[in-house]
């Protein structure tokens, strides 16, 4: 397809094929290197997210507990009773929450899925640009060090919450997290939006531009559209936060008003007048919102593929998973303030943003849908990435379903700000993306070290994951149905909160033992990567172009040429096929058994196609 | 010793277990593609899809139903009804969808398990079904939005006449109310103008602010209308009342409103939760001594983050017979007339005006 | 696939998603990038529309007279940067380096211009922290400026690479051929109109609603 573009490509760009360590593995233009190095940054910044998540849980499900012994790890954040200070609790709220929005879901999941996927199943030599490429991931590194500072301040961190609402961030007398901690936070995520800049431009670049011959858009499979429509997104918010955030500098740092009136604090009545702490929030959530979806989206991708390739089946409609997709792009930059329907917004407005919203739904049910159809009658091999990815579907149904109490702004009233809201994007944003992630590790990990991961130990982390999921979020529905206020570091207060103890405590030694299973993968994963059976090149017999290259693909991707596509990715369980998959790189022209008629029809064009002159597709 | 034991004994289990992981995976190295695809493990994790399904529906309607009176909380609003029942219908229908999905999935997964001579069924499209499930849940989706746009059109519409007025303010980490004094008429206010005791602001340039009072409790009259009228000194709050299902936002620079009628006074409530026959009011809570249901009160607690004590701010609202409240109404003092240091603030022309209105006794005034 | 059968009748015809597939990659990237650029502006410039729509925003504020200066001499390095390709390419290396100096300095100028600008903000008594509505006018100003400065160091890399060039006519010849050196410049020229349409966005937006 864009072929020229790809041989015009590689003159000025791959003339450093062997390099020393650190341009082979460091400072690496290598998309699968870049890709490595997002993978473990992500999964080292979900061990620490994670890990704060157990810390504050332990406040909350064993409120009476003395915590002295996290002193040598805490400091001064144990209080002299031995328990976790509430402003640090606040502090790793926020933190929790930073970590895993940003740093684990968004670059940790499409950072390692799309720079690795994106060349391998397109057929590129490389992303459009591998020096930007470096460089989102430097930037993202730079971003994740000032971040791990901020947590050693004596002040703390950021801890006005992940959505740092001014005027509570923008107020160092507000709380401690507001002063250096949120400093750094902003230095911090500025920096990572250039990061994700600079990687998303490179993934819509890379799709559009470098494609191999016979790869039109209708024959791209679902992961690639999702990290497409992920990176598309990621463009069109993440300048807004840049917005959002350059401007609560100023208001932090050089007097400005843009988010600031009428406060009085410390004893004093500040100067500032005219600003509007609601446009911090709807500049927030104009990103915020399509952010759950950049975070979701390559999951649903990765989901997509594995489930089809796994259930020996195609996906079932293609064009209505495209479509979804397409729509659910779409509909993320117009629903963003039901995230404020309590928060003094004109009540107009938010009727407009209920029916919007409840729009969005429609092409989250056709995914479910076309994932339970394709299920159906299938073939169904249970790798450890295919139960992940039915993991994923129920955890998407379950959380997805909230969304609609959520979205309606009559019922949202009461339960905005409350643990139902908690154990909804918990579950369908949080751990359903996680999920797709640890998916996608099981099903590339051949590709991307060469070896096998250990199935049995898979299936018991899923086990344990899934129901352990299940058993830390689901009951805390019936904690937000009761009213409780999410944020809250004791319920002792109120008497209208006191109940639950119980469940609570619950909820706690659930999440341990989940977070602690997470390292029966950690140890699969390293263990591995060194002593892992040897993958074959095509383990899971799967349809698509990454299983083409050799079973550690070098610099480039594929020794000689870069294959011709000549079919859709889904070609799993033809009737009249010997083999239950025929992938895409097969000419209509060897297959003649198993051509659908209007299939017979493309095998003139095919000859042409070979000769380089590309056919044209009723995808755009 | 004994933790030395367990220690030992944990380390053991785990070398053990590292054995059986390494003894597996060397012989799993043996096996060919084909045996790995119809494995027992496949079997295994097939049935315990199933199992799963069973497990989790069982665990799921059981603690729905038996834990049910701790979860449902009681409701004293008229809106509060509506919303209630949104939230039902909601969760009947989302159910339903729930439990059938997942169903299905499970069950396919279940059935459509890897056979070694079985093929998977070719079913790339079917535009009728695609078509179906696109409009099915549209049409639903409609129906429950519509009865949350009427409920919530109504809910957020101008407070009716005549409405008691109430204002709420937040400030870290504490809510304060004030309410207008006989003349109904809640008086002007400056951030400008807060200080240790004039904590809330009070313009004593606006004659309607004289007879203004602050109570330390929320006093509300039953089955009639009340607005709050919300601010926020500081940083955001949000003004949160459950039993009411009444959220809103508390936002220094742009006030914002809530109005609802509480439809229990606090002793009906009481009252009500004693002859409910729900065992958790019956409890005895462990620092009174007395059945739970006697100590209920109506609470108004911060739902957004806002510091160090967010946690912690809390008042307690009283609602109460129209003759009660009337009563009440009518023994507040005024805050000027427990601070006539504030006197000097009003201007010349409205002194005397002032102290009339704040019910100052003349004797004291110079 | 369903729907590949229609694409005999597609096959000759050229279509624009098939022109923006051809480009060359890395002024894809550059596209995107600007877009993402614009889309700061833009959404300050929103921000500050919403903002003055509920606050009423300054009354009887002279829009600074230095940012007209600063568009004409803008407006002027374009044209002059639109030369600098067509120079290149009928190998007119002394032109291209006028061109080049010439939009330099009308860039220094449009610098000094903004300077101005913001002193006679400051001595009209707006100060940054004074109302919403003039932080925001300095802020993406300075923002554009900033923008303009990455614009600055490109030019000047340009010169410095064309003065060298008509010292060394092999090294000219081998630069000369290679075709990714017009697709840098066509990108550069590219990257400069945008730069000036940002400030015309600007310039405008704010002078109709200030």
């Amino acid at each position: 397809m864009a072929d020229e573009n790809n041989a015009h490509h590689d003159e000025h760009h791959d003339d450093h094929h062997e390099g020393n360590f650190f341009t082979k593995y460091i400072f690496s233009l290598d998309h699968k290197v870049i890709a490595k190095q997002f993978l473990f940054t992500g999964m080292f910044w979900a061990i620490i997210g994670g890990g704060m998540s157990i810390l504050f849980r332990l406040q909350l499900g064993f409120p009476d507990m003395n915590l002295d012994w996290l002193r040598p790890l805490l400091g001064d954040w144990i209080t002299t009773e031995g328990k976790i200070d509430p402003e640090f609790y606040l502090a790793l709220v926020t933190m929790h929450g930073t970590i895993m929005v940003f740093f684990v879901l968004t670059a940790g999941l499409s950072g390692t899925f799309s720079n690795f996927l994106i060349p391998l199943q397109i057929g590129a030599r490389d992303m459009a640009s591998g020096f930007m490429n470096m460089l989102s991931y430097w930037f993202f590194f730079l971003s994740g060090v000032i971040m791990f500072i901020s947590l050693f301040l004596s002040t703390g961190p950021a801890s006005g919450g992940w959505v740092i609402y001014p005027p509570l961030s923008a107020l160092p007398d507000a709380m401690l997290g507001s002063q250096g901690g949120m400093t750094l936070w902003l230095v911090a995520m500025v920096f990572f939006i250039v990061s994700s800049l600079l990687g998303g431009i490179n993934y819509v670049t890379t799709v559009i531009n470098l494609r191999t011959k016979g790869m039109s858009f209708a024959r791209l499979p679902l992961t690639i559209w999702a990290f497409f429509l992920t990176a598309v997104i990621g463009l069109l918010s993440f300048p807004v936060l840049f917005s959002a955030a350059l401007l609560l500098v100023f208001d932090r740092s050089f007097g400005t008003s843009f988010y600031l009136s009428d406060i009085y604090i410390a004893g004093e009545a500040l100067p500032n007048t005219g600003g509007s702490a609601l446009l911090f929030q709807h500049l927030f959530w104009f990103l915020g919102h399509p952010e759950v979806y950049i975070v979701i989206l390559p999951s649903l991708g990765i989901t997509s593929e594995i489930i089809s390739t796994n259930s020996r089946k195609p996906i079932f409609g293609y064009r209505a998973m495209v479509g979804s997709l397409l729509g659910i792009t779409i509909l993320s930059f117009v629903v963003w303030a039901h995230h404020m329907f309590v928060t003094g917004m004109n009540p107009f407005l938010g009727s407009i943003f209920m029916f919007l919203t409840l729009i969005i739904a429609v092409p989250s049910a056709v995914k479910v849908f076309n994932y339970l159809t394709t299920l159906w009658r299938g073939n169904i091999v249970f790798t450890p990435a295919m139960l992940f990815s039915i993991g994923l579907v129920s955890l998407f149904i379950s959380g997805g379903l909230t969304g609609i109490f959520l979205g309606n702004s009559a019922i949202d009233i009461q339960l905005h700000d409350t643990y139902f809201v908690v154990a909804h994007f918990h579950i369908v944003m949080g751990s359903a993306s996680f999920f797709g992630m640890v998916a996608g590790i099981y099903h590339w990990f051949p590709k991307m070290f060469g070896r096998m991961m250990d199935d049995k130990l898979g299936y018991v982390h899923f086990w344990l994951t899934f129901v352990g999921v299940y058993l830390v979020f689901f009951p805390m529905h019936y904690i937000g149905v009761a009213g409780f206020p999410r944020r809250y570091y004791s319920f002792t207060n109120f008497d209208a909160f006191s109940s639950f103890t119980d469940l609570n405590m619950f909820v706690s030694a659930a999440a341990i033992i989940t977070f602690g299973s997470q390292f029966i993968f950690v140890f699969n994963f390293i263990f591995s990567i060194f002593k892992g059976r040897k993958a074959t090149l095509n383990p899971w017999r799967s349809n698509t172009l990454e299983w083409t290259t050799p079973r550690v693909p070098g610099h480039g991707n594929w020794p000689g040429e870069i294959p011709t596509v000549y079919r859709w990715p889904y070609d799993y369980s033809k009737p009249g096929a010997e083999e239950d998959f025929i992938p895409q790189t097969v000419p209509y022209s060897e297959t003649p058994e198993s051509n659908l008629p209007h299939e017979n029809e493309l095998i003139d064009q095919e000859e042409v196609q070979q000769e380089g002159i590309t056919v044209d597709e009723a995808s755009e | 010793m004994l933790t030395f034991a367990i220690i030992a004994g944990l380390v053991l289990l785990v070398v053990l277990l590292l054995l059986l992981f390494r003894i597996n995976s060397l012989a799993d190295v043996m096996k060919t593609e084909a045996q790995r695809r119809a494995s027992t493990s496949n079997r295994v994790n097939a049935i315990l899809m199933m199992v799963f399904l069973i497990g989790a529906c069982a665990l799921f309607f059981w603690y729905s139903i038996a834990r049910q009176n701790e979860y449902k909380l009681p409701v004293a609003s008229d809106h509060g009804i509506v919303t209630d029942n949104l939230f039902w219908i909601s969760t009947v229908v989302t159910g339903i969808v729930f439990i059938i999905t997942h169903i299905l999935l499970f069950w396919f997964s279940y059935k459509y398990q890897y056979k070694k001579n079985a093929k998977a069924h070719y079913y790339p499209e079917n535009n009728k079904l695609e078509i179906y499930w696109t409009v099915i849940p549209a049409i639903v989706l409609t129906g429950l939005v519509f009865s949350g746009w009427k409920a919530w059109s109504d809910i957020t519409d101008k407070a009716p006449e005549g409405a008691e007025v109430v204002e709420i303010v937040g400030q870290q980490f504490q809510w304060s109310a004030r309410y207008p004094g006989k003349d109904k008429q809640l008086g002007a206010f400056d951030f400008r103008k807060i200080d240790d005791e004039n904590s809330l602001g009070i313009d004593f340039s606006d004659k309607s602010s004289f007879d203004d009072f602050i109570p330390r409790k929320i006093y509300l009259p039953v089955n009639r209308p009340v607005e709050f009228k919300i601010r926020a000194k500081d940083v955001l709050h949000s003004v949160y009342v459950p039993h009411f299902r009444l959220k809103m936002d508390a936002v220094p620079g742009m006030p914002t409103r809530f109005w609802f009628v509480p439809n229990k006074t606090t002793a009906q409530m009481r009252e009500d939760l004693n002859n409910s026959g729900n065992p958790v009011w019956q409890e005895i809570d462990p620092n009174t001594g007395e059945p739970k249901w006697k100590n209920f009160n109506y609470e108004l607690a911060c739902t957004e983050i806002c510091g160090r004590g967010h946690f912690s701010m809390k008042m307690l609202i009283e609602v109460v017979e129209e003759a009660e409240y009337k009563e009440w109404y009518a023994q507040q003092k005024s805050w000027l007339s427990t601070h006539e240091d504030y006197l000097s603030k009003v201007p010349a022309d409205l002194k005397e005006l002032a102290v009339i209105s704040a019910g100052i006794e003349s004797d004291k005034n110079n | 696939m369903p729907g590949e059968s229609k694409k005999v009748e597609r096959k000759k015809k050229y279509s624009t998603f098939k022109v923006i597939e051809k480009i060359h990659s890395h002024k894809m990237i550059l596209y995107l990038a600007l877009f993402g650029s614009f889309l700061i502006f833009a959404f300050m410039a929103f921000a500050y529309a919403v903002g003055r729509m509920e606050t009423g925003g300054v009354e009887e504020v002279r829009f600074p007279k230095a940012f007209a200066v600063s568009t004409v001499v803008l407006m002027f390095s374009s044209y002059l940067v639109s030369k600098v390709l067509p120079s290149f390419e009928k190998d007119n290396l002394l032109s291209m380096k006028d061109y080049l100096a010439g939009s330099l300095s009308l860039t220094l100028i449009f610098s000094v211009s903004q300077f101005i600008g913001w002193t006679e903000l400051r001595q009209a008594g707006l100060y940054l922290s004074e109302a919403p509505a003039v932080s925001f006018l300095i802020v993406i100003s300075a923002l554009h400026l900033l923008h303009m400065t990455v614009g600055l160091v490109i030019l000047v890399h340009y010169l410095l690479k064309t003065w060298r060039l008509i010292q060394d006519p092999v090294k000219n010849l081998v630069t000369s051929t290679n075709p990714y050196e017009k697709v840098k410049l066509e990108m550069f020229t590219t990257f400069w109109h945008c730069m000036n349409f940002f400030w015309l966005f600007i310039y405008f937006f704010f002078l109709f609603n200030f």
